[in-house]
């Protein structure tokens, strides 16, 4: 299972050349490919990263939004650790039973995707919603990872 | 996605996007009839066959 990396100095450099940020991202989905190949090849799609996934940062949470058009919370898991976060399932066919098939562009497939979070997240107070087609994924930072105040003090 | 929110993004695998895209149909779809729903992020388009080219019964009868 391939494990998504997203690290802090990967946003800096992002924001920075967005230009190359988006080289970066297709140069991660040729690399995805090499190192998920059984997995490509079990859900059809050579290449291919399903669900597209936008991670946020609120300060005081991550919000992940995956796009997972047509599923149900009956068709997706979610499992994590304090700072892993997986998610998996399956998506069906929505040809109803009689119907003959003259072109699926989206088959019957498993999926299966990992993330590693930039930090510490409290997972009792996690929450996952899924609403036209769209996974949303709410990660409250741990409390070691909530952004702090720092006073500056004259020094006397 | 998250267009509406003030986080920053730490990753983006998509974003908002026009699009299109066309699909060449047969003669016998009904346009008229062509109807389309929306449901869990899936477009459902039904083309209904114009009642002429339905597959149709041929009895056959005793000779």
């Amino acid at each position: 299972m391939y494990l998504t990396r997203w690290s802090n100095f990967d946003r800096e450099f992002g924001r920075s050349f967005a230009a190359l940020d988006e080289l970066r991202r297709r140069m991660n989905d040729v690399f995805r490919g090499f190192d998920q190949p059984a997995a490509n090849l079990r859900s059809g799609y050579a290449g291919a990263v399903w669900p597209r996934t936008n991670l946020y940062d609120s300060g005081s949470e991550l919000v992940l939004y995956a796009a997972v058009p047509g599923l149900s919370d009956k068709d997706i898991n979610i499992s994590a650790t304090g700072d892993v976060l997986a998610v998996s399932g399956e998506r069906g066919v929505e040809a109803r039973e009689g119907y003959s098939v003259h072109r699926q562009e989206r088959p019957h497939m498993k999926f299966s995707r990992s993330f590693a979070l930039p930090c510490r997240v409290d997972l009792e107070k996690a929450s996952a919603t899924v609403k036209d087609g769209i996974l949303t994924i709410r990660l409250p930072k741990a409390a070691e990872a909530q952004p702090r105040q720092i006073t500056v003090k004259a020094s006397s | 996605m998250g267009s509406d929110l003030t986080e920053d993004a730490l990753e983006r695998e998509f974003r908002p996007a026009n699009y299109r895209r066309s699909f060449e149909l047969p003669e016998f779809v009904d346009r008229e009839k062509v109807s389309a729903q929306l449901d869990q992020g899936v477009l459902t388009l039904h083309l209904p066959k114009a009642e002429a080219v339905k597959p149709r019964r041929i009895e056959i009868r005793p000779g």
